[in-house]
């Protein structure tokens, strides 16, 4: 009996004696973050014309390539040309190319009500996992693939909605590819400029224009339900602050302000709008409700406050002032309630920005921890993020002229507009949330103060 | 009296003395003490191994099988395009108005198995005593040793019975070539070498997988994005299994913590087979993996 008590002691101390566990354990903190290689072959054409097919993929290729996080790997390479939505693939094939991600699709004609509509299906598999990667759908529910269908003229739609399933699959974030960019489309002699209010793709396709040109205008914003858009016009000889409804093409000025309004931008929840009013050569803050029309005023202030962003849950703004003899960035509570300033001290509204230049046109992250703003010194400009509390500045760019960030829904990439030198033509931007992949977005005329819908239904 | 009283204390104390030199070894023989020195030293390893036989924590099969997975369908089309107010074309959501998809999606998307998912292995069903007669009560103490005593038994079968596989060629060389070296790379055999060659493992799978690894920066909050793996291997440096530790499984739909998990996996999946020494197999067949910020570089400890 003793002996076997003395054995099961020694079989009980096996497993938690050091000794033992002569094991490896391996600690990486950092990685060496490069593009993640990707395969998209041509999706299949079933009951369409192949180069529908061939455009689709095209198009989701390009998307993901933009980002800067994927590298699409070339035809050239493939081993297996016979894929098959249905069947899963060779993945030592598709491992020795070095692919960690394979995207097979299909591209199809349906017939529904008479009506002929373009189908788009999509799958993707983890080379190395072996496995079918699940998406998301928009009810939050796990499925093997996704599939949407379009209008053969809106097939692009059908493109950045796949773009944007992968990209979420693969990122963890939300896309950016079904989306549409807002922004100023300038033509003529510097001395008479023709300033439009122009909208596009996110990828620069489908670009339209929304006002004649007769009368300038100036920073457009998206509201968050995509359908309407802010803006500054000089319509009737005083600058307004104006609202166009997408859906019906309809503009009309915003409020009864009896003088100039400007610098507009929407609430987070697109049921009102921040603007500023100038009266006497101070300019102040104010809210509107789009349902009653009635305003309130936000900073009552003598120095010019301007320029203001909601946080995300609609408690805070940032806005710029010189009220510190420099113009600034500086948060309140939206409800004009004291608080506590990161710097010391309590305060209606608290000072963030300390670095030496000046900084303009903050604008609050969707993801609610950063602000983009526009900073100038030295003779250059800088867009850069802070955090909300004033901490972890960052310059993500520079130039003679960078000005008018605004974010992607997702809150990773900030569009801008740039001048290389003086008199050099305006061009629209964007640069990774970490300074990365800067690139610049194809107008066709010159281009400024770009705005970022949210992402479409 | 009293000169009986020193004698009394120095027997008392001759006697205490004995007893305390003698009363670990009271009621054992001095074989069954030597079996006790000889079972320390088993291969706790391989009873480790037994012990820990039950799969780590894998992801939950059941709660992907719950989940609804009929292949999604959206429909995105266009508002009719008002003639009077061509901008309306720019019209971009109208999915309220979009009807129902009328196709049953499960005849054209179905949902798509590559691999069958691993069930859930079923509790045995207790066996039925055929002897209704009510048994004596029976002695825990008594059972836990036998289940020892068995557990080890079992254990030696084992290891007889399994077959030592052959390992292909490797590029055993090369590899340690390519890896970071300690200072003293020859054999060790002895009990503080036996360390050393864990640091050695350590640092070539380190270098192996550092390459394969893209990180979290460029993910919200990364400092909360770690991952914890089990990695077995097999003679060969194939993977024998990887499992996740922390978390337990991949959360499931599109989050920075799913992205990172992908991300840890395939690392440690795109960079087998590891080519790594063979005769420090027992140290580098089973150990842990953690990619993240929070896990402090080998080279650092």
């Amino acid at each position: 009996m003793l002996k076997r008590l003395l054995a099961a002691i020694a079989i009980g101390l096996s497993v938690i004696s050091p000794v033992a566990v002569a094991q490896f354990e391996v600690n990486i903190n950092e990685g060496t973050l490069k593009p993640t290689p990707i395969a998209i072959p041509n999706f299949e054409a079933i009951g369409v014309d192949p180069s529908v097919a061939q455009q689709i993929s095209d198009v989701i290729r390009a998307d993901l390539e933009s980002t800067g996080l994927f590298v699409i790997t070339p035809e050239q390479a493939y081993i297996q040309k016979d894929l098959n939505i249905e069947v899963a693939p060779r993945f030592a094939d598709w491992k020795i190319i070095q692919t960690d991600a394979l995207v097979v699709g299909t591209v199809e004609q349906i017939t529904r009500d008479g009506n002929e509509l373009i189908r788009g299906s999509v799958r993707m598999w983890d080379v190395y996992g072996e496995e079918l990667m699940r998406f998301e759908d928009s009810a939050g529910r796990q499925v093997s693939g996704r599939r949407f269908t379009t209008t053969p003229e809106d097939i692009r739609r059908i493109a950045h909605k796949i773009a944007d399933a992968i990209y979420s699959r693969l990122t963890g974030e939300d896309g950016y590819f079904d989306t549409r960019i807002v922004y100023i489309a300038e033509t003529g002699p510097r001395d008479a400029r023709v300033k439009r209010l122009a909208i596009m793709d996110a990828d620069g396709a489908n670009v339209k224009y929304l006002t004649s040109g007769a009368f300038t205008v100036l920073t457009p914003r998206f509201s968050p339900e995509a359908q309407q858009i802010t803006y500054m016009s000089y319509e009737g000889g005083i600058p307004r602050v104006y609202l166009y409804d997408l859906r019906r093409a309809r503009q009309e000025v915003l409020g009864n302000f009896r003088n100039m309004t400007f610098a507009p931008r929407f609430s987070r929840d697109g049921g009102s709008v921040l603007l500023t009013q100038a009266t006497n050569g101070n300019s102040d803050i104010y809210l509107m409700d789009l349902q009653t029309r009635q305003s309130r005023r936000l900073t009552d202030h003598p120095a010019i406050d301007t320029s203001p962003s909601m946080s995300p849950d609609g408690r805070q703004i940032v806005f710029n002032s010189d009220r510190g003899g420099s113009p600034q960035l500086y948060v309140m509570n939206t409800n004009g309630t004291p608080r506590t300033c990161p710097s010391g001290g309590r305060d209606i509204a608290c000072r963030i920005t300390f670095g030496s230049g000046r900084y303009s046109t903050p604008v609050w992250s969707p993801r609610g921890d950063l602000i983009a703003f526009t900073k100038q010194s030295r003779g250059r400009f800088n867009i850069g993020v802070i955090g909300i509390d004033g901490q972890g500045e960052r310059v993500l760019t520079e130039s003679y002229l960078d000005e008018g960030p605004d974010w992607s829904p997702n809150g990773r990439v900030i569009t801008f507009f740039r001048e290389t030198a003086p008199g050099a033509p305006p061009k629209l931007w964007s640069v990774d949330l970490t300074g990365r992949n800067l690139r610049q977005l194809s107008t066709p005329t010159d281009a400024s103060d770009p705005a970022w819908s949210p992402l479409l239904d | 009296m009293l000169r009986g009283l020193p004698a009394s204390i120095i027997v008392h104390a001759a006697v205490l003395s004995a007893s305390y030199l003698t009363w670990p070894y009271w009621g054992r023989s001095s074989s069954a003490y030597i079996t006790n020195v000889e079972a320390v030293d088993v291969n706790f390893a391989e009873i480790g191994e037994i012990t820990d036989i039950a799969p780590l924590i894998r992801q939950d099969p059941e709660e992907e099988e719950a989940a609804p997975e009929p292949p999604e369908e959206e429909i995105i089309e266009e508002e009719p395009v008002e003639e009077d107010l061509p901008e309306a074309e720019i019209d971009v959501t109208n999915t309220d108005e979009a009807p129902a998809p009328e196709v049953d999606p499960d005849e054209l998307l179905p949902d798509f198995e590559a691999e069958p998912e691993e069930q859930p292995e079923k509790e045995p069903e207790p066996k039925k005593d055929p002897d209704p007669t009510p048994r004596p009560p029976r002695d825990p103490l008594a059972d836990f040793l036998n289940q020892s005593e068995s557990t080890f038994k079992s254990e030696i079968e084992t290891q007889r019975k399994r077959p030592d596989p052959t390992p292909p060629p490797r590029e055993t060389t090369t590899a340690l070539k390519d890896a970071p070296q300690p200072a003293e790379t020859r054999d060790r055999r002895g009990a503080g070498d036996r360390q050393a060659n864990v640091a050695r493992i350590d640092a070539i799978l380190y270098s192996r997988i550092y390459p394969c690894w893209d990180g979290v920066s460029d993910l919200p909050f990364p400092e909360k994005l770690n991952v914890r793996m089990k990695l077995e291997l097999n003679r060969n440096g194939t993977i024998a299994d990887l499992s996740l530790i922390e978390p337990t499984r991949r959360p499931i739909g599109s989050s920075p913590m799913g992205t990172a998990v992908d991300r840890a996996l395939r690392a440690v999946r795109k960079c087998a087979p590891f080519a790594l020494p063979d005769d420090d197999y027992e140290i580098w067949r089973e150990g842990t993996v953690n990619l993240g910020p929070a896990f402090t570089p080998t080279s650092q400890r």
